[in-house]
């Protein structure tokens, strides 16, 4: 272990300009690894979670087994990593513009769903106090930190220098601190203590997960749709008992104007939603219709998994960038790539949602009042033609 | 077959009265009304601020009389909250004898009163009803016409004698033996 040194406050204030470009600086990376053969992963998906991001964020690791989310704001992130049967998961907290590097070693064969949290996280420190940094096997640490599972690299860090990330020589790693102007460190050596592993007796990837992921089975994709027009003889009453049927069933109300809605019930109570609206009163017009989206389903999800392999790639060679040009180039392209990505996951989730949620299209009229003509079982309905109605012009 | 004859008859006969329609009977539009359409069993007129007037004939069934069929419309226009305000005797040119009923009427759901007039006539063969609708507040302006136009009118399917046509029931028919 060699000490680097101590830091004066001096220098780094001077480099600090600014907390808001760090707040979205932050960088989540690692390796994936079989803990059979220790092997690096490749194709391996890495599904990035925090409520501070608008979304899930999901990665492949590439040809070496590495992986990288970038421009993170602080925040306690899930990092899931699926692997053939594998599920695995660390939780760990990131300060503002710090970096973590979360090593995977799991089996793809394990049908074991294993999750590690990483309890104590690193705080930020104030500019004016004096931190040391050590460095091991497994790259840079902080404040006598060790171990590869919790140790904060600078941007920067050769990626692509083999199955295993290399380590920074610190005096690179201390120069690119200064210029980026963080300062992280460990709050005591006892708040960083290792990893708990807890193992779970737990199938290792649910269906949803699956599907999210592009990963899902044959099964047919059937998006069905349903109409119905009802008379009834208090048409606000019907409308209200469907609203509450609706949202019971789990489903939910897209749009409601007088006499008419449009809501989603889960599909597999389509058919119950269909059959209860029209114990509501007369079924006037019904029609059903299922669209097969298997075909557009798929085709969206190998979409998206060649998306994925060229972002990860993209992010590959980003790091392997010399000069800023290159640099900049292959940003524009991780750009693009990352919002057809976006597009395309967006699609992905509407044609899911479609295909989980049945639309039903509900008109509901009023019935005629005690007050209007006779009902027809009259012989002589000879009177209904008589009236203001069928003489005054409008 | 008898009626089938007097059908035939006043058919032919109607041809050669001056604006008849289509041989059931024969009516004059009033002053200030349009003839709209005009078929075999209906005519429909219109006049310039939205009054109408219409007539419709239906065929009578056996057993069918003035008395019958006027109480029959009453009730049913009652019903859908027509309020009768008056009843006349009124004679065709032709001598049928019919009832002219008086309405007012209120749309549910509205305020705006509404007149109805409707002039009803029973033959051996038909049912001839007169109607007359607009605004309340045109009754009098147009209710003041109508007279002069039933008086105009002429109905067919009316037998020799007959008591529904002089506004009677009809004759209990023969056992047949």
């Amino acid at each position: 272990m060699l000490l680097i040194g101590l830091l004066h406050a001096p220098n780094i204030a001077a480099a600090d300009p600014s907390t808001a470009a760090e707040t979205k600086s932050g960088v989540v990376s690692g390796v994936v690894r079989n803990s059979k053969t220790n092997e690096a992963l490749p194709n391996a998906l890495v599904i990035l979670q925090c409520s501070c991001l608008s979304g899930a964020r999901e990665t492949q690791t590439n040809a070496r087994g590495l992986y990288a989310f970038r421009d993170l704001p602080p925040g306690t992130y899930t990092i899931q990593v699926l692997a053939g049967q594998a599920d695995v998961s660390k939780v760990t907290t990131l300060p503002g513009g710090s970096k973590f590097r979360a090593n995977f070693s799991l089996n793809p064969k394990s049908e074991f769903k294993r999750s590690i949290r990483v309890k104590a996280s690193p705080v930020r420190m104030e500019t004016s106090q004096s931190f040391s940094v050590s460095m091991d096997s497994a790259g840079i640490s902080l404040a006598g930190t060790t171990g590869a599972e919790s140790v904060y690299t600078t941007q920067g860090a050769n990626l692509s220098g083999g199955g295993r990330p290399r380590p920074i020589p610190p005096k690179q790693r201390l120069q690119e601190m200064r210029a980026e102007s963080m300062l992280i460190a460990a709050a005591s050596p006892a708040a960083t203590p290792e990893p708990v592993e807890v193992t779970v007796a737990k199938p290792a990837v649910e269906t949803v997960v699956a599907t999210e992921a592009g990963v899902d089975n044959l099964a047919r994709q059937i998006v069905y749709s349903g109409q119905l027009q009802l008379s009834v003889f208090h048409a606000e009453e019907a409308v209200s008992e469907i609203e509450q049927y609706v949202v019971g069933a789990g489903g939910y109300v897209e749009t409601l104007s007088p006499g008419k809605l449009q809501v989603r019930v889960p599909a597999a109570k389509f058919q119950e939603a269909m059959t209860f609206v029209g114990d509501l009163g007369r079924v006037d017009f019904r029609a059903i219709h299922a669209e097969d989206v298997t075909d557009d389903y798929y085709d969206l999800s190998t979409r998206i998994k060649v998306l994925r392999r060229t972002q990860t790639k993209l992010m590959s060679l980003l790091g392997q960038a010399r000069s800023v040009k290159d640099a900049l180039s292959i940003q524009t392209a991780l750009d693009k790539v990352t919002l057809d990505l976006e597009k395309a996951l967006g699609q992905e989730r509407l044609m899911h949602s479609r295909v989980r949620y049945s639309a039903l299209s509900i008109e509901v009229a009023e019935r005629l009042r005690d007050t209007e003509p006779p009902s027809s079982n009259d012989p002589f309905p000879w009177v209904d033609s008589i009236g203001v109605e069928s003489v005054e012009w409008r | 077959m008898a009626m089938k004859l007097r059908t035939i008859l006043a058919f032919v006969g109607a041809t050669a009265i001056p604006g008849c329609s289509q041989g059931l009977y024969s009516l004059e539009p009033p002053l200030g009304f349009a003839t709209v359409d005009d078929d075999w069993r209906s005519t429909r007129m219109k006049a310039a601020d939205n009054v109408g007037m219409s007539m419709s004939v239906f065929d009578n069934v056996e057993g069918g009389s003035l008395t019958y069929w006027g109480t029959d419309m009453r009730r049913k226009l009652k019903d859908r909250e027509y309020a009768l305000v008056d009843t006349k005797r009124v004679v065709s040119r032709n001598g049928v004898a019919g009832t002219r009923y008086d309405f007012d009427y209120t749309a549910p759901g509205s305020d705006v009163p509404k007149f109805l007039v409707v002039v009803l006539f029973v033959t051996d063969d038909y049912r001839f009803v007169l109607q007359l609708a607009g605004h309340k507040e045109l009754q009098e302006q147009y209710a003041t016409r109508l007279p002069t136009t039933v008086a105009d009118l002429r109905l067919s399917g009316c037998g020799r004698g007959s008591a529904i046509c002089e506004g009677g029931e009809p004759k209990p028919r023969r056992a047949k033996r």
